[in-house]
């Protein structure tokens, strides 16, 4: 495959894109280029981030896999087959960004009705809705309307239909969108839980944390482009970052005659990039040396959320 | 792993009789309550014969048909499209085309069975009549307004007002260009649905013929038609075009 080296070390890819380019053309306005030139291997037992800014083309890209939209150049394949045929014949674990289920139908019963087109067994069905029923806390909830539900619960929902049967490919798109943080917390349990040697999962994320934290690698995305891939599972954790944040008590005049690039972003803190951890500790030393307190030093950013300013620009970061 | 469609059914025929047969069964009761009205024990002698009850029978069916077809398709693939319903449904192992298919065939059973109920209570408080032929004829209709507006809403959200266009169309474009008018009447014969057809199907079949069998080909035939024309556009048109 032509492209830029930009496949998983983990085995022979199950989702591959060759140079794909989406072009959508509304019937009164300009085209829009949504994907360009697009190539990546995701392989099994991965877990891919999708990172990038509003309208980065991130959905687009989700919507390709499903088969929901189709390529204007390039192929999309999972396994060897066309997205939809893949699909028709195995189904996929999929949680939209827009959670959208009929407001009429009761929690309980939407997800029974997933289970059967999962092609569940009517017992097998019934176990596996109260299993996810029961694992997402939605118990109280069975009975209820989907039009009755609050946004974190009714993502909750989503999230259930997509784990409901073991699914070989899981793709997540902004799934903590709308939880609050016990929830984010136990979400990002639930990934590990369901991390397999067999299973590609593949989360769109705004929340670089979150990417970060249950990320193997991370495609940085603009404009339609890959501009950037992380591999988070090669990235030597010494802790170094070029910008790093330093709260001082007292001395906050000393700062800028040690650090000349820090700029004062809040009372008595400032951020400032260096060359290196070195330089850092020597900068400090300088700093205390001539009087000034210091209260904290940290990274100012993760280094996914550095690299992603590095691809995208400070702007949207 | 497939998907158990057939299981599925009952959930579409549930959806059908939440969301639209209990908006049919309205139309249903209101056309009985206007007949009581017209033909009922209420009405002038001149009214109340067995031949003016089948007769007007004929006419309900002509205003119960359409309305109930637009209820039954109208939004019917559309609607997924449009509010996403699309997105969960079928990242499951299922076709498209059959799952809407086997939606199309539900509303089908629903707006018979509606109509059944419709004739039956028909029968009970204006005139005993039969009810093979009106079920035939509401059949037949919805196999044509339903085909075509199955199409519609494959291509487009905006498939019941088109809907109502052409069907508006095929009874006016008649009165302008009889059957027997030229070269233009039988180009509007094969574009248009036949309505006219189905204007005279509906005093037939209510009294229990068939009528020509040309023409039950013909209006047979188009339904058909444009019920495969609307899978062939499920199946190759994009889910979130």
């Amino acid at each position: 495959m032509r492209g830029y080296g930009l496949c998983a070390a983990g085995g022979e890819a199950v989702i591959t894109f060759d140079r794909v380019t989406k072009i959508y053309r509304p019937l009164f306005k300009r085209p829009v280029v949504a994907v360009k030139d697009f190539t990546l291997e995701i392989s099994p037992g991965e877990i891919l981030g999708l990172a990038g800014p509003n309208g980065a083309g991130k959905s687009t890209l989700i919507g390709l896999i499903l088969g929901y939209h189709r390529p204007t150049a390039g192929r999309v394949s999972i396994r060897g087959s066309l997205p939809r045929e893949y699909v028709q014949r195995n189904g996929i674990g999929y949680l939209s960004e827009l959670v959208a289920i009929p407001p009429a139908w009761t929690l309980r019963g939407a997800l029974m009705r997933y289970a059967l087109l999962s092609g569940l067994g009517d017992r097998e069905a019934k176990r596996r809705v109260d299993d996810v029923i029961e694992r997402l806390a939605l118990v109280e909830h069975r009975d209820k309307r989907v039009k009755e539900l609050s946004k974190g619960t009714e993502q909750r929902l989503g999230l259930a239909q997509a784990i409901l049967r073991d699914e070989a490919i899981l793709i997540l798109d902004e799934p903590t969108h709308g939880l609050d943080p016990v929830w984010t917390q136990r979400f990002r349990e639930l990934v590990r839980e369901l991390r397999a040697p067999h299973r590609v999962m593949l989360i769109a994320s705004h929340n670089l944390d979150e990417l970060e934290r249950v990320a193997d690698r991370v495609a940085i995305i603009d404009r339609g482009s890959l501009r950037r891939m992380v591999d988070l599972r090669s990235m030597n954790g010494d802790g170094a970052s070029l910008a790093y944040r330093i709260l001082v008590a007292e001395g906050e005049q000393i700062v800028a005659s040690v650090f000349p690039a820090a700029l004062q972003v809040a009372p008595h803190e400032f951020e400032t990039r260096v060359a290196s951890v070195r330089a850092l500790n020597e900068g400090l030393a300088a700093l205390i040396a001539r009087g000034a307190a210091v209260r904290g030093v940290s990274p100012a950013y993760s280094s996914l959320e550095r690299q992603f300013r590095d691809v995208v620009g400070e702007e949207v970061a | 792993m497939r998907g158990r469609l057939g299981r599925y059914l009952l959930w579409q025929a549930r959806d059908y009789a939440v969301e639209r047969g209990a908006a049919t069964l309205i139309v249903a009761g209101l056309l009985v309550l206007f007949a009581l009205q017209t033909v009922g024990p209420g009405a002038p002698d001149a009214f109340r014969s067995g031949v003016a009850a089948t007769e007007a029978l004929a006419g309900f069916l002509l205003a119960f048909a359409p309305l109930a077809t637009l209820i039954a398709v109208n939004g019917i693939v559309a609607n997924d499209r449009r509010f996403h319903y699309f997105r969960f449904l079928f990242s499951k192992p299922v076709s498209a085309a059959r799952y809407y298919a086997q939606t199309f065939l539900v509303s089908w059973a629903g707006t018979v069975a509606a109509a059944g109920l419709f004739v039956v209570t028909y029968g009970l408080v204006i005139h005993p009549v039969r009810l093979e032929g009106p079920l035939l004829f509401v059949t037949l209709y919805f196999l044509v307004f339903g085909g075509l507006g199955f199409l519609l809403s494959a291509v487009t959200r905006f498939d019941w007002m088109l809907l109502g266009i052409i069907w508006m169309l095929s009874l006016l474009a008649r009165g302008f260009f009889p059957p027997d008018d030229g070269k233009l009447a039988r180009v509007i014969d094969i574009i248009l649905p036949p309505s006219h057809h189905l204007t005279l199907l509906a005093g037939t079949m209510v009294r229990g013929d068939v009528g020509s069998h040309h023409v039950m080909l013909w209006t047979i035939g188009y339904g058909i038609t444009t019920f495969v024309l609307g899978l062939v556009a499920i199946h190759y048109r994009p889910l979130a075009a």
